[in-house]
């Protein structure tokens, strides 16, 4: 039981911290800019409110978590951690939409989409080949050429 | 107005069968995750060049109530809002699915979204001048005052930890923030990135959070067994099971015709206010959140009430309030209709086929509910992890061409990632995306508000008769709800002691 | 339909490579449906029936278009990538905010339209005159709204209540419609937008920032008969990445020309009350960069940059 407490503490640790980072940069940075001309306009307050509130929740809960570890209890509603497959699939999930933004859309769709569906557990053939051609090229071809929305491209005016 | 030549063309073939397409188009575009209203316009947009006047608004117009409808059936049945407007759908719609009741969750947001959408028709029909001239009474103070009214929700939706949902609730409203500052035009937290001077896109921040974090704890989950929804079928709610929900799906209709009147809120703003006003009235409100019909049934009326009543601004006043009329405006200007004031005097059988149009689309939207939902529980008979597969290349394809900006598909996984996070953390997620939602016109309003009271915003409740209802509302159900119990329990104590 | 046809033929022909290379990418900085990308909705099959290539739309919205602005600015330069851009992220954005290109890293195919703009208040309101509200204005104070930060509705406010030295307060809203409704509410005084919203909207002109009378509204007096002599307009034109070739550059802006003229392109100017003007590539280049001058010369008067 204690040992599913570790993920939970880390998350609300790094969220904690990540409501540090902005509120060191509400006060670092020059925030929200010049000013308006009128009187009564306070661009940087707002933030500053939402983050302290942020950061203030966050240390409360942390604080409230470190005290019910002492108390030993059942860690309360929260989903485990998963195996590692789902790290690989999120990984190659954010692989795929950073190399969108280079590579545009089919290219990157080709290599990665086949991956994640093997590694998700779909093994037979038929089912991986027509999965991957309807989600694949198939999307693409439907909103790229039928639909004209479209969607980033490697060379700009080539087809890929 | 007694001129009938207009039903003609609202029931002319043409027209039907632009409904019955725009329609269905409509719910399957909106129960995809990562594909919205405004994509689903813009698919349409194009068409309606080569089209009639009437047929090409009835499209729109299709397309349009539709989606907003269809949003419903992924979120219930795979725990993704399909679109925003729907993630106040999720927070009754899964549990009761999950609970094998997915076929009345349908039932109920189907019947609800419809009525819903009826009776914004109706009052489309009957007040759109005087509701569009009560809405312009809602000034900064006013719609600010509403907003804060709104956010009081997200202590009613924090599952689990209150802090923790008041800490989301803080980061929502904070995120939103991110990008140019709406008064100084300044760029603010974006740490010299180009990209993020255009602020987060609410639309791809929602795609992660919900439907890949849904999709990535699927996936690690893998839990053999069909899912609980394989074989949805949409099972509409008896008539003697609306007895005492009567009044909360007529109220939340209400909210929505009154949130939708009111230029640049929107659906899921409505969603979210009456959802938090039917936990407060409804007499089963230790059960939402856990699958409550009450629940769906204030998101689902309301949201949907939207999309009759932000006709009102649009059509009474030619104001466009969000990208969806704006869209049906440019539609109306291709076809040579100016929009504006005059559009009831000058254009009167147009107007009156729109109306029509309206109410033919939410009894289409009925009829076609039924079909589409066996094909979605079929899809959902396909092996979950291609499923998921398939919500991950939506959602990106979502992602990247609601703003035609690949670098939201970077948002949209990075957000995935940490809302996968927030579930292991125990972090509810429904107060983020509140935050998220409310932001930007909540300080919109806030900072004009503030200018406009020299910075004095202790004058806010006395600004007008409105918004000092709207503070002693809030005042009630922050202050004086939770103390009152504690205020009566007093005397007991007293009389215990002695 | 047309166009979906002509696309499925497109992608289905053998040689999809070689007939995809044709396709010229134009990219409008708003979502589909807006003001500019109506007009350029109706100018893109003028222009791809001219050049005989296909041309598509692409939007990229945000940040007041210049995440479009920058796309288009750092397109590849070989013909494939246009910007239909307007007023804002070609010569205000620039001065106001860091953006990642300058007036510069286009090359100016030509300008489309320029609409003029009116000083608009509401219908029923008692001061008639720009006489009338620079006397409120220096008694008490004026409420302007805007469609945000640095657009044109601003800018225009800004110049004339520091020409008029006015004290004035600016409300930002996320568009034109917000604030007409702020307007019909009587939360702003005063707003500046072109003829499209003094028709559509309960609201009355009281003055035009144009040099001369409109010749569709004789009986609005211009800024300049009151004394403020300024003149601002709304307007759209065509660009590429800088770089492209002189041949290219110059077919484009012939293609560009035959689409202004089209009855296609005329109907929608007339309904929408926008104003058509053409420019070539160097004339457009120049207006550029002397209207950025001045804008920027209005933003750093008003206190808006340093």
């Amino acid at each position: 039981m204690t040992r599913s407490r570790a993920p939970q503490l880390a998350v609300s640790f790094g969220f904690t911290l990540l409501g540090l980072v902005f509120l060191v940069a509400a006060f670092a940075g020059k925030g929200g800019g010049q000013g308006n001309l009128a009187a009564g306009d306070t661009p940087d307050a707002l933030p500053r409110i939402l983050l302290f509130a942020w950061v203030g929740l966050c240390v409360a809960d942390l604080l409230r978590q470190v005290l019910a570890m002492r108390a030993d209890d059942a860690p309360p509603e929260a989903d485990e951690p998963g195996t590692p497959v789902v790290l690989m699939v999120m990984a190659l999930s954010l692989v795929l939409a950073i190399s969108i933004v280079f590579a545009g859309y089919l290219l990157p769709i080709l290599i990665c989409l086949p991956l994640i569906l093997f590694m998700t557990g779909t093994r037979s053939p038929l089912a991986l080949a027509l999965a991957f051609l309807v989600l694949g090229p198939g999307l693409w071809f439907l909103f790229h050429h039928l639909l004209q929305i479209r969607l980033p491209v490697l060379l700009s005016g080539g087809v890929l | 107005m007694f001129d009938v030549a207009f039903l003609g063309e609202a029931f002319a073939p043409a027209t039907l069968f632009a409904i019955v397409i725009g329609t269905t188009l409509g719910v399957v575009i909106g129960a995809l995750p990562g594909l919205g209203s405004v994509v689903g316009l813009s698919i349409c947009l194009p068409f309606t060049f080569g089209m009639e006047t009437v047929p090409s608004l009835a499209l729109l117009l299709g397309v349009y109530c539709g989606s907003v409808y269809g949003g419903s059936i992924s979120a219930i049945l795979i725990n993704s809002p399909g679109t925003p407007q729907s993630a106040a759908t999720m927070l009754d719609g899964y549990p009761m699915a999950q609970r094998g009741e997915s076929g009345a969750a349908l039932g109920w947001a189907t019947a609800a979204s419809v009525v819903g959408g009826l009776i914004s028709c109706v009052v489309l029909i009957l007040a759109a001048p005087q509701l569009a001239r009560f809405a312009t009474r809602f000034g900064s103070v006013e719609v600010f005052a509403l907003i804060l009214l709104a956010l009081t929700c997200i202590a009613a939706v924090s599952r689990g930890s209150m802090v923790k949902g008041l800490a989301m609730g803080a980061a929502g409203l904070f995120v939103a923030l991110i990008g140019t500052d709406p008064v100084t035009g300044g760029a603010r937290f974006t740490f010299g990135i180009e990209f993020l001077t255009a602020g987060l896109d609410l639309i791809s921040v929602v795609i992660g959070l919900f439907a890949l974090s849904e999709a990535f704890s699927r996936l690690a989950q893998r839990h053999d067994g069909a899912p609980s929804v394989a074989h949805a079928r949409l099972v509409l709610p008896r008539l003697s099971a609306w007895k005492g929900r009567v009044f909360n799906l007529v109220r939340s209709s209400f909210i929505g015709c009154l949130i939708g009147a009111l230029p640049g809120t929107g659906a899921a703003t409505a969603a979210f206010i009456s959802y938090a006003s039917a936990k407060q009235a409804s007499p089963r409100r230790e059960n939402f959140g856990k699958g409550e019909p009450d629940g769906l049934i204030a998101a689902e009326s309301a949201n949907n009430a939207v999309t009759g009543s932000a006709m009102i601004p649009t059509l009474a006043l030619g104001i466009p309030g969000d990208v969806v009329t704006a869209i049906l405006l440019s539609a109306m200007v291709v076809h040579g209709i100016t929009p504006g004031v005059r559009l009831m005097t000058e254009h009167l059988d147009v107007v009156n086929a729109i109306f029509v149009v309206l109410i033919l689309v939410n009894i289409v939207m009925l009829a076609v509910a039924f079909p589409i939902v066996r094909a979605f529980g079929k899809l959902l008979s396909i092996p979950e992890p291609i499923i998921m597969v398939g919500v991950i290349a939506f959602s990106l394809i979502g992602a990247i061409t609601v703003r035609g900006n690949p670098l939201d598909g970077v948002v949209a996984v990075l957000f995935g990632i940490a809302g996968y996070a927030f579930r292991i953390g125990g972090f509810p997620l429904a107060p983020f995306v509140i935050g998220l939602v409310l932001g930007p016109q909540f300080e919109q309003n806030l900072r004009r508000g503030l200018l406009l009271n020299d910075g004095d915003i202790l004058s806010f409740p006395t600004a007008s008769w409105i918004s000092a209802v709207i503070f002693a509302v809030i005042f009630i159900l922050t202050v004086a709800v939770p103390v009152a119990p504690l205020l009566a329990r007093l005397p007991k104590l007293g009389r215990q002691s002695r | 339909m047309k166009r979906t046809t002509l696309a499925l033929a497109l992608a289905l022909s053998t040689s999809a490579g070689a007939a995809s290379a044709q396709t010229i990418e134009m990219i409008v900085p708003f979502s589909a449906g807006g003001g500019t990308d109506t007009v350029a909705r109706v100018f893109e099959p003028g222009f791809s029936e001219a050049l005989g290539r296909t041309v598509v739309i692409r939007n990229i919205d945000g940040a007041s278009g210049t995440i479009g602005a920058a796309a288009a600015a750092k397109a590849a330069a070989d013909g494939s990538s246009l910007g239909y851009l307007p007023i804002g992220p070609l010569a205000i954005q620039p001065s106001l905010r860091e953006t990642s290109y300058s007036a510069d890293d286009f090359a100016y195919v030509c300008q489309t339209t320029s609409t003029p703009v009116f000083l608009l208040s509401k219908k029923d309101g008692e001061a008639g005159s720009v006489e009338d509200w620079v006397a409120r204005g220096k008694d008490g104070r004026i409420v302007y709204g805007s469609s945000g930060p640095g657009t044109i509705p601003h800018l225009a406010m800004a110049a004339f209540a520091s020409k008029a030295d006015l004290n004035a307060v600016h409300l930002p809203f996320n568009g034109t419609g917000p604030a007409m409704n702020a307007m019909a509410g009587g939360e702003i005084d005063l707003f500046v937008d072109t003829a499209t919203v003094l028709e559509n909207n309960d609201v009355k002109a009281i003055a035009v920032f144009a040099p001369e009378r409109l010749d569709a509204y004789p009986d609005v007096p211009t800024m300049k008969e009151a004394g403020y002599d300024l003149d601002f307009s709304v307007w759209q034109g065509l660009v590429a990445p800088a770089g492209v070739d002189e041949a290219t550059l110059s077919a484009y802006s012939e293609a560009c020309r035959k689409a202004v003229e089209t009855d296609r392109f005329k109907k929608l100017a007339q309904d929408t009350n926008t104003g058509i003007l053409h420019r070539g590539p160097e004339e457009f280049a120049a207006f550029v960069k002397q209207n950025a001058e001045q804008n920027r010369a209005i933003l750093k008067d008003a206190g808006l940059v340093q």
